[in-house]
Parts: structure tokens; C-alpha cells; sequence
């Protein structure tokens, strides 16, 4: 629980707070209330909640009436939920966090610091000195840092590219908020889930039915084209090389192609064959890994290609700009860039640039 | 390596084990453990387990193995299967090794042997075999003081970086010899202990000083001097940022000492924004300790045990309770000076216990134990009885 005085205002924002529940289970409502005509508003405020996350992926933060505020929200849930729609959970979560994004930039540091503390259980510390070249309001624990940055595939947010001591990294706010942004994302998302929606009454369904209607379906993944060697990423192009001039590739080199090549679809023979030109090639062996990588042995988990980043730390990545911003070699070519599409990263880069 | 040297050494091991069995370490929570061993006919043994130190030390006493291993993972059934193990975390482990550290010695004793034409030559080993062309190359190394001085260098940066960027206790990180080429360091209990390979990949990259970039200096594409000296750190800095000033304050070598913000103005003033990241890129990996990524991220490894002995050289995977002064070739040396009559097929020069040995080229000759292990062990002589 939080410890300190939290307001209707407060709530608003951060209706998924235990805090909010209480909020509204004081209230003792059940859907026969909410489907009288005072409801209206707190009706109308939960399908602009869902409509909003539909059209622009982003909910927008209106707490200047807290009480709609704080009970649209549940509501928003369940009809996303009744939709029965998986892309529109997707979605929904998304945009919501988004808006508890925004909201946070502008929160007070000790709010910040309880949330933190409560929701996410990260012992966020408020710093005042001054620290490299620009202000850093917090410092967290490196593990806790870690975890969540190492979702993030920009150089910036390495763990070598951060203000680091003594156990902690220092984090401007906005840097500390766009860390967790994916937690708030699967809070809502899980809350979701778990959510059985009861009999909803007639004046709901229509709702639900035009929130459905609206939804964009996610787009349809063409049938894959077999990849041909020319469309091969620079890493997995540079692996070839050294197997076709016959020179020895190193262990990550071997992995590297193994799993890309498993994983658009080439077979064990074809890639046996590649290897056979190998110096050290051993047949026997050569087809155990390579069948244990497919999933065709052991454990029968098809390995999947390892990162950009992992490839980084074995020294394997030969980065061109037609990588652009991959983050698995197996995104190579095909990747429609849905970083700036979301209209959240694309404010968050702006902001970047700026401070 | 023939049967009877095989013998031989597996002998002179268990009578070793014999003697010194409670110096074998045991690793905190054992049970959970995996266990793993080599013989010396070269056959992997894993996915073994014991309850308590007297099974595994029953064990090792019974195989006397070439070498034995545990794993860094603790895991809920650490004798099944790795997919049914049920990883439950790790220790966070880094391995530092010689033989990817550039030593200029390297090329007095590494050996290559082409596997295709046989022609063998004292340096490091070319890609290609000048002789045949062929590409099927062995290679025969060593560890001498030298490089073994430079594995220690890496080691105590590596230490260094725990404990001032990682907060990490002193008395918290464990340093060991590995037996031949380096180093290994292990932090058991940690904040770090259920990080995924994702995380232990970044650790990585920060303890070798990869990645890092001009930004984190405050310089950008589109930098103009204004202000950059303010942004520029100063060697006493924290972290990378004061790593960095620091490597280029000690690098400078002109009459009037500049302080390190001017000298990295002065370089990007040179050099521009592509050669400035170039050199700070430099300046990072040489700060950074090298250390093998895959020891780190696989959080299925397993290491040497401490406290065994090495099956290549008969040297111990020895605690370094002080790092600086430890020395290697005495400090983890297990064999003694019992005379025995050995056929060497080639040595480099080497040294044990402060004594010289070698270099040697088929002949026989009579070593004390300690030597003649090492050599048995490297495949680089046979027992002659």
C-alpha cells in the first residue's frame, strides 16, 4: 500500500492502484447502477477510453472530473474484454500506458518514488547531486535497471552508456518512466485476462459491438517468401563467407547461421550441406547440433536466432544501415520499423533529442 | 595422449586426491548443483549430483578424473536433463584467459601443427597453413609468466569494476586460478543471481568496456564546441565517463599537462565526430577487462572445481586470496620434485617453482614430477617405463 495521502486526483490517474479499487468497491456498485442514465458519463468516458486507444493508441489523461475518471476504467476493461478480441487487449494496454506515461513526467518525486516502490517493488532512490553532465533526479539498483533496459535495443540504454556506482544507476525521470512503461502495459494486459465479464446488460452490447466493428484487425503476415542468400543479414552473410573460403567459424559464428537458417525454414540438409565445407566438418556431430538447434532432439525446443545485442557481446555483429534498427537478424529486410509507428516512442525520441 | 601416459597421470592424481581431498572446494549450495567430469580418456561425464561434500569427494577420489566441473547454475533437479533441470539462478561468473589476450610472448612459445600436411612451427597460429594452404591447423600454447601477468592485469581491472561500479564486497567476489590459462571470478550471492542472459550480456559488455558511445560523453553528431567542455568528465568521475577520461589522461604525453576535458576536446577538434567514436570505442575495450562472453552468459556452464586439478598441466584451480600477490606457477603448483625419466616431443621453455625447465625436443630426460606432469598432461611428452 501507499504511504502517503493519495487524492481523487491521484487515483484518476493511476486507476489501477490498489487504492483505486478500494475507491470504488466504497461504492458499492453493480451494473444495474451503471446502466442508469447517471451513469452517462462515466459510460461515455469508458468507450472514448477504448475508442481512443483504437484511433490513436494512446488514452489521454483527463482527471479534471476525478470520479469519471477513476470508474471509466473499469468499465473501458470490460468491454475491451467483452470484444472477446485479442489485438484490442493488446492494444488497450498499450495505450493506457501510454497515458500513465505521460502522466508520470509530470508527477511529484514522491509519488514517483511510492509507486515505484509499491507497483513495480524497485527501491527508486532520489538523488540530488549533480552526476555527469546533466541533472539525475533518481538512482536504482542495477539489477532492477537491467532487466527492464535490456528490453531496449538503442545503444543508449546499455548499462555502459548509464551513469553507474556503487551498485545503482542514475536515471533522469523520463528516463526512469520509459523504463517501465512495458510493466504498466502488462499490468493492465494481465488484468485482463484474469477479467471474467458478468451478463453485461443490453445497453452495453451495442457498444461493444461498435467498439468491435472498429478495430482494426492486425495486419495479415503475407505468406513468407523462402528467403534467398542475398537477402541474408550482414552477420549471417559474414558467417558464410568464412565457411565458403573454407576458414574456421567460430563457435557464435556457427549458432548464429544454425538458428537464423532453422529458423526461416531451410532443413537439416541443407544446412548440413553448408557445413561440409567446413575444415573440422564431422558428419556425425555436425548433424546432432544441428538437429538439437532445430528442435528435432534433447530438450525439442527450436532454438530461436540470438540478438543483436548478444551478437554485439561475441564480437559477431557486422552492423550496415540496412539493418536499420533491427533487433534479431531474423528481422532483416522485413521489419515495417513498428518503433516509429507508435506514436508514443516517436514523442519519447523527440524529447531524447531536446534534453 | 597413449594409454600408458593416460594411466600414469590418473595414478599420480588419485594418490594426489588421496592426500588432499578436504582441500577440494565445496561450492555453496551443492545440492543443487550439477556435476560434471572428464577422464582421462577424454569422455565427458554431466549431469551428475551429490547431497553432501562426502559424495562428492567419494566420487572424485573413485574416477580421479582429468578434470572436475560444477555448474554456476543451482537448479531443482540438477541431475536430470538440462531442459528438466529447472534453473533456479547462478552465480555470476567470468572467465579471463590468456589465450585471447595478445600476450608479444605468445609468438616465443605457441606451437601450430597442421593437421593435413604435419608441418609444425613455433609462433601463433596462421589461418592458413603456408606449406599445404590448409586450414585444418592445431594449436599448442602455453601460458608462461607473461601471459599469466597479463591475465592477472585483467583480472584486477575486472575486480575493480565490481566493486566500484557494481558495489559489489571485496569479500564477496571469488578469485581463482584456473589451472592454465587465467582467471576465474564468481559472485554466489547477489542481486545478479536470477539475471537472465540478457542481463548477463550487458553486464558483459560493461565489465569489457563494449558499446560504449560518444553521447555518453555529451558529444553527438551534431555537437558544436560550445559547452563541451563542461560535458567532458573529469578522471575522477564515476563509471565509464571517468574510465575514459582517465585512459586519456594517462595516454597523454605532451609538456604541458592538459586536464582531461581538454584532451578530449583537442581529439574531437582533430579528429571529428566518426574518428572520435572510433578512439573513444579504443579507449573503452582497452579500459575494460577481457573476459570470454560465453562463460558469463551461458547459465549452463560448467566450471572447474576448485580446489582439482588441471588434467593438462597437474596445476590447481587455486583461491587467490590476494590477487596481487599471487603467483601461479608456485602458488598452484600440486606435484613435487620426485624425480621421473619422460620421452619429451617438444617443449618451449617453461618454469615451475622458480626453476627453468626446458625447451626440449625428442629427447629423454628426467624431470621432477611437477614438470613432467605438466608436460604428460599438454600431449607434449609420454611416460617412458
Amino acid at each position: 500500500m501507499i504511504t502517503i495521502d493519495l487524492g481523487e486526483e491521484d487515483l484518476a490517474k493511476y486507476p489501477f492502484l490498489d487504492e483505486a479499487g478500494e475507491y470504488i468497491k466504497a461504492r458499492d456498485l453493480n451494473l444495474v447502477d451503471i446502466s442508469q442514465p447517471d451513469f452517462n458519463r462515466v459510460i461515455g468516458r469508458a468507450r472514448k477510453r477504448v475508442l481512443q486507444a483504437i484511433r490513436s493508441r494512446e488514452v489521454s489523461g483527463e482527471i479534471d472530473k476525478p470520479e469519471i475518471e477513476i470508474l471509466s476504467f473499469p468499465i473501458a476493461l470490460m468491454l475491451v474484454k467483452a470484444t472477446n478480441l485479442e489485438h484490442l487487449v493488446s492494444r488497450y494496454s498499450y495505450a493506457e500506458a501510454i497515458r500513465v506515461e505521460k502522466l508520470l513526467e509530470d508527477e511529484r518525486e514522491d509519488l514517483i518514488v511510492e509507486i515505484f516502490r509499491n507497483i513495480l517493488k524497485i527501491n527508486v532512490i532520489l538523488v540530488t547531486s549533480e552526476t555527469g553532465f546533466s541533472k539525475l533526479n533518481y538512482k536504482i539498483p542495477i539489477i532492477d535497471y537491467l532487466r527492464r533496459a535490456t528490453r531496449f535495443h538503442e545503444l543508449q540504454w546499455k548499462l555502459i552508456n548509464r551513469i553507474v556506482d556503487e551498485g545503482y544507476v542514475y536515471l533522469k525521470s523520463h528516463e526512469l518512466i520509459r523504463l517501465i512503461r512495458q510493466e504498466i502495459e502488462d499490468k493492465i494486459r494481465d488484468r485482463l485476462k484474469e477479467m471474467v465479464v458478468p451478463q453485461l446488460p443490453q445497453s452495453f452490447i451495442k457498444t461493444i459491438q461498435e467498439l468491435s466493428t472498429l478495430s482494426p484487425p492486425p495486419p495479415k503476415l503475407s505468406d513468407r517468401m523462402k528467403i534467398t542468400p542475398d537477402k541474408y543479414p550482414p552477420c549471417v552473410k559474414a558467417a558464410l563467407d568464412l565457411l565458403k573460403k573454407g576458414e574456421n567459424l567460430p563457435h557464435y559464428g556457427r549458432f548464429l547461421l544454425t538458428t537464423y537458417l532453422v529458423n526461416i525454414g531451410d532443413s537439416v540438409d541443407e544446412i548440413m550441406s553448408l557445413y561440409s565445407r567446413s575444415p573440422d566438418f564431422n558428419e556425425r556431430i555436425t548433424k546432432y547440433q544441428v538437429e538439437h538447434i532445430a528442435g528435432l532432439r534433447g530438450g525439442r525446443v527450436k532454438y530461436t536466432c540470438p540478438s543483436c545485442r548478444t551478437l554485439i557481446t561475441h564480437s559477431f555483429c557486422f552492423k550496415t544501415k540496412e539493418c536499420n534498427e533491427i533487433r534479431n537478424p531474423l528481422q532483416f529486410g522485413r521489419k515495417m520499423n513498428l518503433g516509429s509507428k507508435r506514436k508514443g516512442n516517436k514523442k519519447w525520441t523527440k524529447k531524447q533529442q531536446h534534453s | 595422449m597413449d594409454k600408458k601416459t593416460a594411466a600414469f597421470l590418473k595414478k599420480k592424481f588419485k594418490e594426489y586426491y588421496y592426500k588432499y581431498i578436504e582441500q577440494i572446494e565445496v561450492p555453496p549450495r551443492i545440492e543443487e548443483r550439477e556435476f560434471g567430469y572428464m577422464t582421462f580418456d577424454r569422455i565427458m561425464i554431466r549431469h551428475l549430483s551429490f547431497q553432501n561434500s562426502g559424495d562428492m569427494q567419494a566420487l572424485i577420489l573413485k574416477e580421479s578424473p582429468n578434470s572436475v566441473y560444477y555448474s554456476t547454475s543451482f537448479y531443482e533437479k540438477p541431475s536430470q536433463p538440462m531442459h528438466e533441470k529447472g534453473w533456479k539462478g547462478g552465480d555470476l561468473a567470468f572467465d579471463i584467459d590468456a589465450d585471447t589476450l595478445s600476450s608479444p610472448c605468445r609468438k616465443d612459445h605457441d606451437k601450430w601443427i597442421c593437421r593435413i600436411c604435419g608441418v609444425q612451427k613455433v609462433g601463433i597460429k596462421p589461418k592458413k597453413c603456408p606449406s599445404c594452404k590448409g586450414t585444418r591447423i592445431h594449436e599448442v600454447n602455453i601460458a608462461c609468466g607473461t601471459c599469466l601477468d597479463a591475465a592477472k592485469n585483467e583480472a584486477i581491472k575486472l575486480q575493480d569494476i565490481l566493486i566500484n561500479d557494481f558495489g559489489i564486497q571485496k569479500t564477496n567476489i571469488d578469485i581463482f586460478f584456473s589451472g592454465s590459462m587465467g582467471y576465474h571470478l564468481s559472485i554466489t550471492n547477489s542481486d545478479f543471481a536470477g539475471a537472465n542472459q540478457a542481463v548477463r550480456s550487458d553486464i558483459v559488455d560493461y565489465v569489457s568496456g563494449q558499446a560504449f558511445i560518444p553521447e555518453s560523453l555529451g558529444v553527438s553528431r551534431k555537437s558544436n564546441y560550445e559547452n563541451m567542455i563542461d560535458r567532458f568528465p573529469s578522471k575522477s568521475e564515476k563509471g565509464w565517463r571517468g574510465r575514459i577520461a582517465r585512459y586519456f589522461k594517462a595516454q597523454q604525453n605532451s609538456e604541458e599537462p592538459l586536464d582531461a576535458p581538454a584532451i578530449l576536446i583537442e581529439i574531437y577538434r582533430k579528429a571529428g565526430y566518426r574518428k572520435f567514436r572510433l578512439a573513444i570505442e579504443e579507449a573503452a575495450k582497452k579500459s575494460g577487462a577481457t573476459v570470454d562472453p560465453s562463460v558469463t552468459t551461458d547459465i549452463h556452464r560448467i566450471l572447474r572445481l576448485p580446489g582439482t586439478l588441471h588434467g593438462k598441466t597437474g596445476l590447481l584451480k587455486k583461491r587467490c586470496r590476494n590477487l596481487e600477490s599471487f603467483s601461479p606457477l608456485e602458488d598452484a603448483v600440486a606435484f613435487g620434485h620426485d624425480p621421473i625419466k619422460i620421452l619429451v616431443d617438444h617443449s618451449p621453455k617453461f618454469s615451475l617453482m622458480g626453476e627453468q625447465f626446458g625447451p626440449f625436443k625428442s629427447e629423454g630426460i628426467e624431470l621432477p614430477m611437477m614438470a613432467a606432469i605438466y608436460l604428460l598432461g599438454q600431449d607434449m611428452a609420454t611416460v617412458d617405463e
